[in-house]
């Protein structure tokens, strides 16, 4: 098919296009504009290494280094686990959460190769992501030793609520940009599906392939003004054909 | 006048409009009828199509005002007996018609209305009857149809459609041509193959396609506009 076909099935369905796409945006809108409260987040850091002494001085082994960090992966395990959640709840009731809720807004990551450990807590107030995460980093760090029997957790730093007071939300118009798009693409496609399910006669070239007959006339829809003579007369003079005879005479 | 009449009304716009884009269509038709056969004489036409509603009444009925116009003596006749619509587009009654001239033996030309365009008459069709296949296909619709032939210069058949009943190709065989109207955008390519099929079944001489309804080109209108 040639790109002029199907700008023609574009253009034919333009309307149902927009419609589709102005729906979307506007829904996309008014989702992100009134709906959509802001979400905040808040960090803090683990470090997990712990410094032994031999012979009097502290020295770092690598095995040991190696090791914490292949522990960091059990931490991420059990900082989600009801172990330290229901600890959290039981140690700081003022926060008023469910060890689900608690499960859901958390994330825990680490960088490969790195001792460093981050908490993370989305919700929609600050102060209410910045206590959770430091809870939850409290806990953790009094927990380990009596469930790993290993003493090597650290908080490197605590949230605060000033460095996670902007809101991590995408701006609305970046929402409404990324729906025009999408909603085009998909408005696109089916007009391009319809066109292809529509197997019904529309020109003289369906006519001569799939009949095999010639096209003896073109009857367009008849308008409601063609059926008054005088009004078209008018039209006609409108073109300025009266005009041009006088004038070329 | 009611809105019933308006709406039948509608269906005359070569008569109503004469210089009107639609009407120009039709005299377009007219003339590639006549030009595509030329060694033989198109006579008795025939305007068919696959099924109901893709505008064969009003086809025929500006078809035969614009061979009304050119002079002829034109005789339209309402061959869809079983739901007739002729007598709605001109306003004439239809308690009798083309099954009271066959059933009681009244003579034609009581039967035969007059409209009010010059050279146009209207063979309604009558009441219905039971058996509107049978009547169609008789010998005395025949002979009826060769009285007529000697009357008038061309003679049209407003018919049911193709695939559902078999009036129509009855009729297709007292026809010098079948017109096949085709609604765009809304009659699938299918059903048109299926009642072409049939059509060529009864040795149909399908003159062609008439496209209907078709949406109209920005370009077209400005082009009719500076000629018309």
């Amino acid at each position: 098919m040639e790109l002029k076909d199907l700008m023609k099935i574009i253009r034919k369905r333009l309307l149902l296009i927009s419609v589709i796409v102005i729906a979307a945006c506007a829904l996309t809108g008014v989702k992100t504009f009134l709906y959509t409260d802001p979400v905040y987040q808040a960090t803090a850091k683990l470090i997990v290494s712990q410094s032994f002494e031999v012979d009097g001085t502290r020295t770092i082994d690598w095995n040991v280094i190696q090791s914490n960090i292949k522990l960091i992966s059990s931490y991420k395990e059990i900082m989600n686990s009801s172990a330290i959640l229901n600890k959290v709840i039981v140690q700081y009731p003022e926060l008023h959460a469910t060890p689900g809720e608690i499960s859901s807004a958390l994330q825990v990551s680490s960088a490969s190769d790195s001792q460093v450990m981050n908490i993370e807590v989305k919700s929609t107030s600050v102060e209410r992501a910045v206590n959770i995460v430091n809870a939850v980093a409290t806990v953790f760090k009094n927990e380990i030793p009596s469930i790993m029997k290993v003493d090597n957790v650290t908080i490197l730093t605590e949230a605060n609520a000033d460095a996670s007071a902007a809101p991590i939300n995408k701006s609305p118009i970046f929402y409404i940009i990324l729906s025009f798009i999408v909603s085009l693409m998909l408005a696109i496609g089916l007009v391009f599906l319809l066109d292809y399910f529509d197997d019904t006669i529309k020109s003289e070239d369906d006519v001569l392939k799939s009949l095999d007959l010639p096209m003896l006339s073109h009857i367009t829809r008849i308008n409601k003004s063609e059926f008054s003579p005088r009004k078209s007369r008018s039209s006609k003079t409108k073109a300025g054909e009266g005009t041009y005879v006088t004038a070329g005479q | 006048m009611s809105q019933q009449d308006n709406k039948q009304r509608r269906h005359l716009i070569t008569a109503i409009n004469p210089k009107s884009i639609v009407s120009e269509a039709y005299r377009t038709l007219r003339t590639n009828i006549q030009f595509s056969a030329i060694d033989r004489q198109m006579k008795v036409l025939m305007v068919a199509s696959a099924t109901v509603g893709e505008g064969k009444t009003t086809t025929v009925t500006n078809l035969a005002v614009t061979y009304a116009q050119e002079g002829k003596k034109v005789l339209l006749i309402d061959a869809d007996l079983r739901n007739p619509s002729l007598h709605l587009v001109f306003q004439l009654t239809n308690r009798i018609g083309l099954t009271s001239a066959f059933l009681h033996q009244q003579s034609l030309t009581d039967v035969i209305g007059e409209t009010n365009i010059d050279n146009l008459f209207v063979l309604t069709s009558g009441p219905v009857p039971p058996n509107s296949s049978e009547i169609l296909g008789s010998q005395r619709m025949q002979f009826l149809l060769e009285e007529l032939k000697n009357m008038y210069d061309v003679i049209l058949f407003d018919t049911p459609p193709v695939l559902p009943v078999a009036d129509s190709l009855i009729v297709s065989s007292y026809c010098d041509g079948v017109v096949l109207v085709v609604h765009a955008g809304k009659t699938k390519k299918e059903i048109v193959k299926k009642a072409k099929a049939s059509l060529d079944h009864v040795k149909a001489r399908i003159l062609g396609v008439v496209l209907n309804n078709n949406e109209r080109s920005k370009n077209e209108g400005r082009y009719y506009n500076y000629y018309g």
